[in-house]
C-alpha cells in the first residue's frame, strides 16, 4: 500500500485536510517515547486505498521540539511516497519556511494552499501554475471545507504517489557558504543510510548547528571540529553566525518566490489597522476584551442554559425511558436495571445536558478565532499573564471556566505548548463553575443571610486566589527556566465563515461526546450502583437511604470532621461524594437526605416528556422561583459551629475533585496520568485549605493545623521534586547535545 | 541599542537575539532575524509588543521581547 503523510506549520488547517481525506475512521496513538500525537487513516480513492499520517504541525525541522524531532525523523526513516506539504494560503511567506526545508530534503512532494477563500477574501491572486512552474513539483489551492476542491485533491494525490516529484529547485546561499557545502559534500562518503545521499541537506545541517539532524545524516563532531575554523572565518566575515545567514537566505528566495506568483489586488490591510487602533490600545484595549468575553458569557448562558432543560428531558424521553420500559417489560433483575437506567441511561442524559454549553461556547470561541480576533485578546492580556508563567491566550480558558470547566479544559487546545496547556487545565478548576454557583448561593442564602453576595464573592475570589498561587508554583517550581515564549502572527480581520464555524463547532463537541462522554459514563454506572446497592451487598434498584453510597458516606465522614463535619452531619460527606457527580448535586443530596421527603416519581409518557421539554425553554426566561432551600434549613443545625463550619465545608466544594465530566475532559486532553495528578492536587489541596481554615478560626486542635500544614508543604515539595526530574530530563538532553558540539 | 521591549513605537533593525537556540529558532521562524527592519506598530510598558515584519504583524510576547536587541 502507498503511504503519504501531511506536513505543515500548526493552524494551517492541517487537521481539516487530514479529516476529509480519510473519513471518520482513524487511528490515534502516540509517537514512540514522546507524547506526541500520531493520527493515522486511509484514505480510498477510485479502488485505491492509501495510508495517510498526519504529522505534528512544526514551524521548522530543526528538531529543537519533540514535534519537531518527530517530524525529522519520520522523514528521514523514509518508505513515504508522497508528502503534503499544507500551507495557509493566507500567510504563504512564513508557510514556506518549512517548505524551503523539505525541498532541501529531496522528498516527493505536493504542495497544498489551503484557505484559499480566505486568500481571496484578502485580495490576494495566488497563481499556483507559477509556484508549480519555480519548484517543479503539484501545486494546488484549495478550501478544505469545499466538496469540489477535496475532490482535486484526491485526485491529484492519487496521481502523484504513484510517479511522485521531488522539487528540483535549489536555494542559493553566498559563495563562502556554498564552497564549504561543496568542501563538505565531498568529505562525505555514500553509506547506506538514505539521507547520505543527500549530501547538500546534511552539510546545510552542519551550518546550522543543528546536532540532532547531524547525528543522524552521516556527518559528526569530527566534521563539525574540521570545518569549524572555516566556519567562524565565514561568521567574522558576515557578522553573523552561519545559521542565521542560512534563515536569511531561505527568506530571500521566500520573497522572490513570492512576489513573482502572488499579487495583492488592493490592500484590505486598512480596515484591520483601523480596527487594531482601538482592540490593541492601551486605554481600550482592556475593556473591549472585557466586553465581548461579557457577550460569549452572556450568550453561552442565555441561551445555552436556556436549552440544558431541553436537552435533559428530551434524552430521558427518547434514551432513559425506553431503557426503563425496556427493563421493566423484560423484568431483568435489579442490577441490570439499575446499570441500565440509572447508569447508562442517566449518564448519557447528563452528556446530553452540557450539548447547549459546549456548542454555545465554541460557536463564540470559533467566530473570535476565525474573526482574528483572540490573537488581539492574547496580546491584550499577555502582560498579566506572564505574572503566573503563562502566555496570553490562556487567559480565555480560564475566564470560559467560570461557565463551565468542560468546554474550558477543551478549549486549552488552542495553546501551543504542552506546558502551557498542562499548566493552564490544572487551574481551570479553580474558577467557580456555574454549578458550584447554586451551591454557594443556596448555602449563604441560609446561612449568611445578612452577608450573602459576599460570602459568594469571596469563594469566587478564594478560587482565583489559589489559581494564581497554583501559576506561581508551576513558574517558580516546575518550569523555573521555561519561560512562555510567545511569538504569534496577527492575522488580517476576516468575515467569520458561518460554514467553517459550524463545522469546527461541530468536531469539538464530537470530540466531547466521545472523550469525554466515555469517563462520564462509566462515573455514572459506578455511582448508580453504589446508590442502589445496600452495605450488604444486595440489590434494590429504588433503594432511598441506606445504599452503599451512603454507608460509604457514614464511614468516611470522619475525613471531613477537621472542618467542622460531625458524624451526624453525614449527608454532607455523601454530597461531596454526588458532587463528583455534578456539583449542583450537593444541595439536591442534602435536600433529599435531610428532608426525607422522596421525590415525586417521574410517571409522565413520552409525548408527554418532549412537550414538556419544549415547555422548558420559554419557562427558563420568566425564571420559576425555586425553593429547594427549604430543607437546606434542616440541615442548619447540624453543622456545628454554624458559619466556620459551612464556611469551610464551601471551601472544600470550591476546590476539590472535579466533577466527572471535566475529568472526562481533563483524560481527553492531557492523558490519565495528568488527569489523575490534576485531582489528586486539588482534592489534597482542597482538604487543606478548608481544614486549615476550620482550625485556625474554630477549631483549634493543633493535630489538624500540623496535618493540614503538612499536607500543603508536601504539595510545594512535590512541585519542586517534579520541577527538578523535569530539569534533570533536560540536562540530560542537552548534555547529549553538548556532547556533540 | 535597546531590549525590545522597550524600543520606541517606529522603525528598527534587529541586532541580535539573546537567548537559548528554542527563543531564537521560534523568532526565526517568523522571519525575524538580526538585520532584518521592524516596525513596532504598539507596546506595553515593558512587556509584550506587536511588530511588523514584512507583510505580516506579529505579537510578541513579554519574556521574548526582552530578549531581542533594536537598534
Amino acid at each position: 500500500m502507498k503511504k503519504i503523510a501531511i506536513i505543515g506549520n500548526p493552524n494551517c488547517g492541517k487537521t481539516t485536510i487530514f479529516n476529509e481525506l480519510t473519513g471518520a475512521r482513524q487511528i490515534i496513538g502516540n509517537w514512540p517515547g514522546v507524547t506526541v500525537e500520531r493520527k493515522e487513516g486511509f484514505l480510498n480513492f477510485e479502488n485505491q486505498k492509501i495510508q495517510v499520517i498526519d504529522l505534528p504541525g512544526i514551524y521548522s525541522l530543526s528538531a529543537k521540539s519533540d514535534d519537531e524531532k518527530v517530524s525529522l525523523d519520520f522523514i528521514l526513516n523514509g518508505g513515504t511516497d508522497l508528502f503534503l506539504n499544507v500551507i495557509d494560503a493566507s500567510n504563504i511567506q512564513r508557510n514556506l519556511y518549512l517548505t524551503t526545508q523539505l525541498i532541501e530534503m529531496n522528498i516527493p512532494m505536493i504542495i497544498v494552499m489551503n484557505r484559499h477563500d480566505i486568500a481571496i477574501n484578502h485580495n490576494l491572486e495566488i497563481n499556483t501554475e507559477e509556484f508549480s512552474k519555480h519548484l517543479k513539483i503539484p501545486v494546488i489551492a484549495i478550501n478544505s471545507h469545499d466538496k469540489e476542491d477535496v475532490y482535486k485533491l484526491k485526485k491529484l494525490i492519487s496521481e502523484h504517489t504513484e510517479k511522485p516529484d521531488t522539487a528540483a529547485v535549489k536555494i542559493d546561499y553566498p559563495d563562502e557558504i556554498e564552497n564549504i557545502i561543496s568542501e563538505l559534500e565531498k568529505a562525505l562518503e555514500c553509506g547506506l543510510d538514505r539521507c547520505f545521499e543527500n549530501k547538500r541537506w546534511a552539510a546545510i545541517k552542519l551550518l546550522e548547528k543543528d546536532f540532532y539532524a547531524l547525528s543522524r545524516s552521516g556527518f559528526d563532531q569530527k566534521e563539525y571540529d574540521h570545518f569549524q575554523k572555516n566556519i567562524f572565518a565565514i561568521e567574522k566575515l558576515h557578522k553573523e553566525t552561519t545559521d542565521i545567514i542560512i534563515a536569511d537566505y531561505r527568506f530571500g528566495f521566500i520573497k522572490g518566490l513570492y512576489e513573482h506568483a502572488v499579487k495583492r489586488k488592493s490592500d484590505k490591510r486598512q480596515r484591520t489597522e483601523i480596527i487594531d487602533k482601538a482592540a490593541l490600545s492601551g486605554i481600550f484595549g482592556l475593556p473591549i476584551f472585557l466586553f465581548i468575553m461579557y457577550l460569549v458569557f452572556k450568550f453561552t448562558i442565555d441561551i445555552g442554559s436556556s436549552l440544558i432543560s431541553f436537552f435533559d428531558i428530551i434524552s430521558a424521553a427518547i434514551i432513559t425511558k425506553p431503557l426503563e420500559m425496556l427493563s421493566a417489560f423484560f423484568s431483568f433483575p435489579d442490577i441490570v436495571q439499575t446499570i441500565l437506567v440509572s447508569g447508562v441511561g442517566v449518564g448519557i442524559q447528563s452528556v446530553m445536558t452540557f450539548v447547549p454549553i459546549i456548542f454555545c461556547m465554541f460557536l463564540s470561541l470559533s467566530i473570535l478565532e476565525d474573526s482574528g480576533y483572540m490573537a488581539r485578546a492574547a496580546f491584550v492580556m499577555d502582560k498579566f499573564m506572564q505574572k503566573i508563567g503563562l502566555p496570553g491566550k490562556s487567559f480565555v480558558p480560564m475566564i470560559v471556566g467560570f461557565s463551565c470547566s468542560v468546554p474550558a479544559v477543551m478549549a486549552s487546545r488552542t495553546l501551543e505548548s504542552r506546558k502551557d496547556r498542562i499548566v493552564t487545565i490544572f487551574l481551570i478548576p479553580l474558577m467557580s463553575c456555574g454549578a458550584r454557583l447554586p451551591v454557594y448561593a443556596l448555602f449563604a442564602a441560609v446561612f449568611f443571610p445578612e452577608n450573602a453576595a459576599l460570602a459568594v464573592f469571596s469563594l469566587y475570589a478564594v478560587g482565583i486566589l489559589f489559581a494564581v498561587l497554583t501559576g506561581f508554583l508551576f513558574k517558580k517550581a516546575v518550569y523555573k527556566n521555561e519561560v512562555s515564549h510567545f511569538v504569534m502572527e496577527l492575522p488580517v480581520y476576516n468575515f467569520p465563515r458561518p460554514k467553517h464555524i459550524f463545522i469546527h463547532t461541530w468536531n469539538r463537541l464530537k470530540v466531547f461526546m466521545l472523550s469525554a462522554g466515555k469517563v462520564i459514563l462509566i462515573g455514572s454506572v459506578i455511582l448508580a450502583v453504589l446508590n442502589s446497592a445496600g452495605h450488604d451487598f444486595s440489590f434494590n434498584k429504588d433503594r432511598k437511604g441506606d445504599s452503599l453510597l451512603t454507608y460509604i458516606g457514614k464511614k468516611t465522614s470522619v475525613v471531613l470532621k477537621p472542618m467542622g463535619i460531625t458524624e451526624e452531619n453525614w449527608p454532607a460527606t455523601v454530597a461531596v461524594f454526588t458532587g463528583i457527580f455534578s456539583k449542583e448535586a450537593v444541595i439536591g443530596t442534602l435536600n433529599s437526605l435531610y428532608s426525607q421527603i422522596d421525590e415525586a416519581e417521574e410517571t409522565s409518557s413520552i409525548p408527554e416528556m418532549i412537550k414538556s421539554a419544549f415547555a422548558s425553554i420559554p419557562e427558563y426566561f420568566s425564571q420559576q422561583s425555586d425553593d429547594e432551600s427549604s430543607a437546606l434549613f434542616a440541615a442548619k443545625a447540624k453543622f456545628s459551629n454554624g458559619k466556620l463550619s459551612v464556611y469551610s465545608y464551601l471551601l472544600f466544594i470550591l476546590i476539590y475533585f472535579p466533577c466527572i465530566a471535566t475529568l472526562g475532559a481533563i483524560v481527553g486532553e492531557i492523558g490519565w496520568k495528568g488527569a489523575a495528578l490534576s485531582v489528586t492536587y486539588l482534592t489534597m489541596l482542597a482538604w487543606a485549605v478548608s481544614s486549615l481554615f476550620y482550625q485556625l478560626t474554630a477549631g483549634h486542635d493543633i493535630v489538624f493545623i500540623t496535618a493540614s500544614a503538612s499536607i500543603i508543604l508536601l504539595i510545594i515539595t512535590a512541585f519542586i521534586a517534579a520541577g527538578k526530574i523535569l530539569s534533570g530530563e533536560k540536562t540530560n538532553a542537552d548534555g547529549k547535545n553538548k556532547k556533540l558540539s | 541599542m535597546t531590549k525590545l521591549s522597550e524600543a520606541q513605537i517606529g522603525k528598527h533593525k534587529v541586532v541580535s537575539i539573546e537567548g537559548g537556540a528554542s527563543v531564537k529558532d521560534k523568532l526565526l521562524c517568523q522571519g525575524v532575524l538580526p538585520g532584518k527592519e521592524i516596525a513596532v506598530i504598539t507596546r506595553k510598558n515593558k512587556g509584550p509588543c506587536v511588530i511588523e515584519v514584512g507583510l505580516t504583524k506579529i505579537i510578541i510576547g513579554g519574556g521574548m521581547a526582552e530578549k531581542i536587541m533594536v537598534e
